[in-house]
């Protein structure tokens, strides 16, 4: 069977089951399963269970129960809505105001952590009820988060920039220094985009009524809200650039925060400590289920031919520079909708660097762009990790069906992000220049 | 015609990727005019690090790269085959140790019955990178070194603190200073990884030698024709010899890539240093040996190989 | 029958009330490394490694536990828009999927672990733990959602027959509403 054939097949049936509400990880690990079955027989299920084992024994991931339970400490002990009643006090006289604020947080967020997974849930859990709690537009709201969430593997560190540096032989650090410039950018434009919303359709994001918006001194007052977020933040930024952990290590110093925290709000108790406990593994359990059927689904297409499609891909690449920059984002933002980010990674990337070798592109630069493919890759349906992230953390309310939506204008807000960059090229090499000199 | 999937343990874009299983299945296809064919993966593909073994060893792939480091406990003479640090001095003798004298056979008597062979892809020296420049012991003795392995056991019981840090994180770790420096390979990981960048101090000698290896399900390799069987099998053998020469000069080029390029400075452990290390790689030996009868010859093979050297 | 079903889906509620209090031990091992290492100036050689073979067994055991609260995430895009019922019938007519996939997992899961655990495997680390017993929770995972699976397929039969079904017995349960 032709691989254009079987690549048809099977992403056919992992939409046609999505769509029918079979719940994610068994469409994958079903498909999965059927499809190794065809190409490797029996002898190719062990993969299956080489990928749990896989996962399980994968460092990094642990950042995720504890960048959670830090933010169900911070929902339970009231910090977090202490934190969005002063942004209330002091943007609330703005529009989008508190949407604004939330992606400042995600970008902050995205410093402390090398995974994007974790600010999802996180902000899921502590910054979307506050918006809906206030009158803002569920899908203005979520896709904000969504958008926002996803910007820890752009902003460093990143654990999907140091994978790319090591498939593309690149220096990490100035592809970590790269990724600031874009972070600002990407932080400007969704800033931009929810103020000029908020601004046309205050409904969506609506003001603080004047007579809510308190003096200077109920101002002042609400400001002792920043202080235990800041002290955990100052916490966690402080080990990972002060040398004292590396970031996953640093995500434990943040349970830690959220600890005092809680101690500081006398809301630490038995019952507090356990309801956030399950939360989490409740959210951590649903993530690792994903990723398990997610990493035996983009293992399963390897075997499929996935690189012969690639290399076919290759032969149909248009002349021209920008042609085949063109073509290339094309087919991230493809593979992007149905295939998980380190799966594309792996498939892509040894058959475009020679193409960006042979335009003499600088590869960081590329490999800023093609982060943030892999960052519009987590948040385009139908498969997204984010998606499902949310959907597992957002009130009943909100469904799939908003959190679908809510993407399509940020997404086309990052691609703006994306051809200024490709206008621009300083944008993401003004820090590694800085920091390390000229490109050799 | 035959095409075997082969799971590397290296990236894609790697040196070794390329010049160790990119070369060895070119010069097979050739040689078998084109009847015989490696579709290769990258690390991770199909399945990554000491999982390598276990695909290969129930058949899902026929064969992998791997390096013994992942799998010190499937024979006794495996820590051998990986390398002991801090005994051998020059590469040549670690081939002449796993060939000739005889610890791949070792080896691989204990692994056929488990349904694999590993036949020996390069020798290749570990080279420790710091970002503070060592003259004494105690300044050795201050270190925090990002280790793996048997080499975390030998930097520890040197005198260093060895710390734990996962691949992803190492880069960041050393440029923060969560530790002073890593091994990764020598002056090649060294470039690849960009440790240089943030760690300019390039240390020898070699802490030690090591083997990376091919590992082969053996019920494929009954499986070949007899002709491709032989041409796979004679070509491999060769090749570890090549390539552990060649693997030599490219280290030396990386090495003058980093002087002339990135201001790496080539630094000598100091004696009291050397000293320690010595005793470090005695006690660890004596615990190789004890592994068994197996381990015991090989350790014999080995400490009669460095009392012919003048080591010992 | 009932009383089967109501014991597997207790089961699996317990393990999750156990589990849950992992991130304490992995929480203070983290913690630990990063204090020891500057206080006493190195860490401990086994802290890191026990914190992740806590986490492996932590991330794969309450699987039958998010089936037990619905929680395994799906698209309701038209899902959402159905009865209970049609729900019921849809799940039970996918539900192949689930048993292939689970089939797979615990037939290799036990496969890997019998011989992990035959060898007493260790993992090769400085500290050389045995880490078997983190192998054994995959398909000891799997059993836990195949047992839950095959209460949850009762409860779909029963709703599709128009009998109500007691959550606590068969976890939680669709409605006519669009789902979470
Ligand atoms: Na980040
Ligand atoms: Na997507």
């Amino acid at each position: 069977m032709p691989v254009e054939l079987i690549t048809l097949l099977f992403f056919g049936s992992l939409v046609l089951f999505l769509f029918i509400g079979t719940p994610l990880v068994f469409t994958l690990g079903g498909i999965s399963v059927i499809f190794l079955f065809f190409t490797m027989g029996p002898v190719g299920f062990y993969i299956v269970a080489s990928k749990f084992w896989d996962s399980m024994m994968s460092f990094t991931l642990i950042a995720i129960p504890m960048y959670v339970y830090m933010a169900m400490l911070l929902e339970k002990s009231g910090v977090a809505q202490d934190l969005y009643r002063m942004m209330h006090v002091w943007f609330g006289s703005i529009r989008g105001g508190l949407a604004i604020g939330t992606v400042a947080i995600c970008a902050i967020f995205a410093a402390m952590s090398g995974i994007s997974g974790a600010a999802v849930v996180t902000m899921g859990t502590i910054a979307l009820p506050r918006m809906l709690e206030r009158g803002y537009d569920k899908q203005l709201a979520v896709g904000a988060i969504n958008c926002g969430g996803g910007w820890g593997i752009l902003i460093p560190p990143s654990i999907l920039m140091v994978l790319y540096a090591l498939l593309t032989e690149v220096s990490v650090g100035r592809l970590f220094a790269s990724g600031i410039g874009p972070g600002i950018l990407l932080f400007v434009l969704v800033s931009i985009y929810i103020g000029v919303r908020a601004w046309l359709q205050p409904s969506l994001a609506p003001a603080l009524p004047v007579e809510e918006r308190g003096d200077w001194s109920l101002k002042i007052k609400s400001l002792k809200a920043v202080f235990l977020p800041l002290f955990i933040v100052m916490l966690v930024l402080g080990a990972i650039f002060g040398g004292f952990a590396t970031p996953t290590e640093a995500a434990a110093l943040g349970v830690f925060g959220a600890l005092v925290s809680s101690a500081v709000h006398r809301k630490l108790s038995f019952a507090v400590l356990n309801d956030a406990a399950m939360q989490t593994l409740r959210l951590t359990a649903l993530i690792m289920w994903i990723l398990f059927a997610a990493h035996a689904f983009s293992t399963a297409y390897t075997t499929l031919g996935a690189n012969d499609l690639m290399n076919h891909l290759m032969t149909l690449i248009p002349g021209g520079q920008w042609g085949a920059l063109a073509f290339m984002l094309l087919v991230l933002l493809l593979l992007g909708m149905v295939l998980d980010p380190v799966g594309i990674m792996l498939i892509t990337l040894p058959v475009f660097l020679p193409v960006v070798k042979a335009y003499g592109w600088d590869p960081i630069w590329f490999g800023v762009i093609f982060i943030i493919m892999m960052e519009i890759g987590y948040m385009t349906p139908p498969f997204g990790f984010n998606l499902f992230y949310l959907k597992a953390v957002a009130p009943p309310e909100v469904t799939m069906h908003d959190i679908y939506l809510s993407v399509i204008p940020y997404v086309l807000v990052t691609l703006v992000g994306v051809l200024i960059l490709i206008m621009l090229p300083e944008i993401a090499l003004y820090f590694p220049n800085l920091f390390f000199g000229e490109a050799r | 015609k035959v095409t075997w999937k082969v799971q590397s343990h290296w990236p894609k874009a790697s040196g070794s990727f390329n010049d160790s299983l990119g070369a060895l299945a070119k010069q097979l296809e050739e040689r078998t005019a084109g009847r015989f064919k490696l579709e290769m993966y990258g690390a991770g593909e199909i399945a990554k690090d000491r999982e390598i073994y276990n695909v290969v060893r129930r058949g899902v792939v026929p064969m992998g790269t791997i390096s013994p480091g992942y799998i010190l406990g499937e024979a006794q003479a495996m820590g051998l085959f990986y390398g002991v640090p801090g005994t051998l001095r020059e590469s040549w003798e670690m081939m002449h140790l796993t060939k000739n004298l005889g610890i791949e056979k070792m080896v691989n008597d204990e692994l056929k019955p488990k349904g694999v062979v590993v036949m020996g892809d390069k020798a290749y020296p570990t080279e420790l990178v710091l970002k503070k420049k060592v003259t004494s012991l105690a300044d050795f003795s201050a270190l925090k070194v990002r280790s793996a392995g048997t080499m975390l056991e030998y930097l520890a019981a040197a005198g260093a603190s060895p710390q734990q840090v996962a691949g992803p994180e190492i880069y960041q770790a050393i440029s923060t200073g969560v530790v002073d420096g890593a091994h990764w390979g020598a002056a090649i990981g060294a470039l690849s990884m960009k440790f240089w960048e943030v760690a300019k101090y390039h240390m020898k000698p070699a802490l030690g030698f090591a083997n990376d290896t091919y590992i082969v399900n053996v019920a494929a390799l009954d499986k070949l024709p007899a002709d491709l069987r032989l041409q796979f099998v004679s070509l491999v053998e060769e090749r570890y010899f090549l390539r552990s020469v060649e693997y030599l000069h490219q280290e030396a080029l990386a090495l003058t890539t980093g002087k002339a390029k990135m201001g790496v400075e080539v630094v000598q452990f100091p004696d009291e240093v050397l000293k320690k290390f010595a005793d470090a790689s005695q006690a660890i030996l004596k615990k190789e040996g004890a592994k068994g009868d197996i381990a015991a010859k090989g350790t014999k093979a080995l400490t009669g190989l460095m009392s012919d050297l003048g080591y010992v | 029958m009932l009383k089967l079903a109501r014991t597997i889906t207790s089961i699996n509620k317990w393990c999750a009330r156990i589990a849950a209090w992992l991130i304490m031990p992995m929480f203070a091992l983290l913690m630990a490394d990063v204090i020891m290492r500057y206080v006493v100036g190195s860490a401990a050689i086994w802290t890191a490694e026990l914190a992740q073979l806590i986490f492996g067994v932590y991330a794969v055991i309450a699987g039958g536990y998010l089936l037990v609260e619905r929680a395994h995430v799906n698209v309701d895009i038209i899902y959402g828009r159905y009865s209970a019922v049609r729900k019921a019938k849809i799940d039970l007519a996918t539900s192949f999927l689930l048993f292939l996939f689970l089939a797979v997992l615990i037939w290799q899961g036990t496969d890997m672990a019998w011989e992990s655990a035959a060898k007493l495997e260790t993992s090769s680390s400085i500290w050389d733990p045995q880490i078997w017993p983190v192998k054994v929770a995959i398909p000891v995972a799997g059993v836990l959602l195949l047992l839950q699976a095959f209460v949850r397929i009762a409860s779909d039969i029963r709703t599709v027959m128009g009998i109500e079904n007691d959550p606590d017995v068969f976890g939680k349960q669709a409605n006519d509403e669009p789902s979470h």
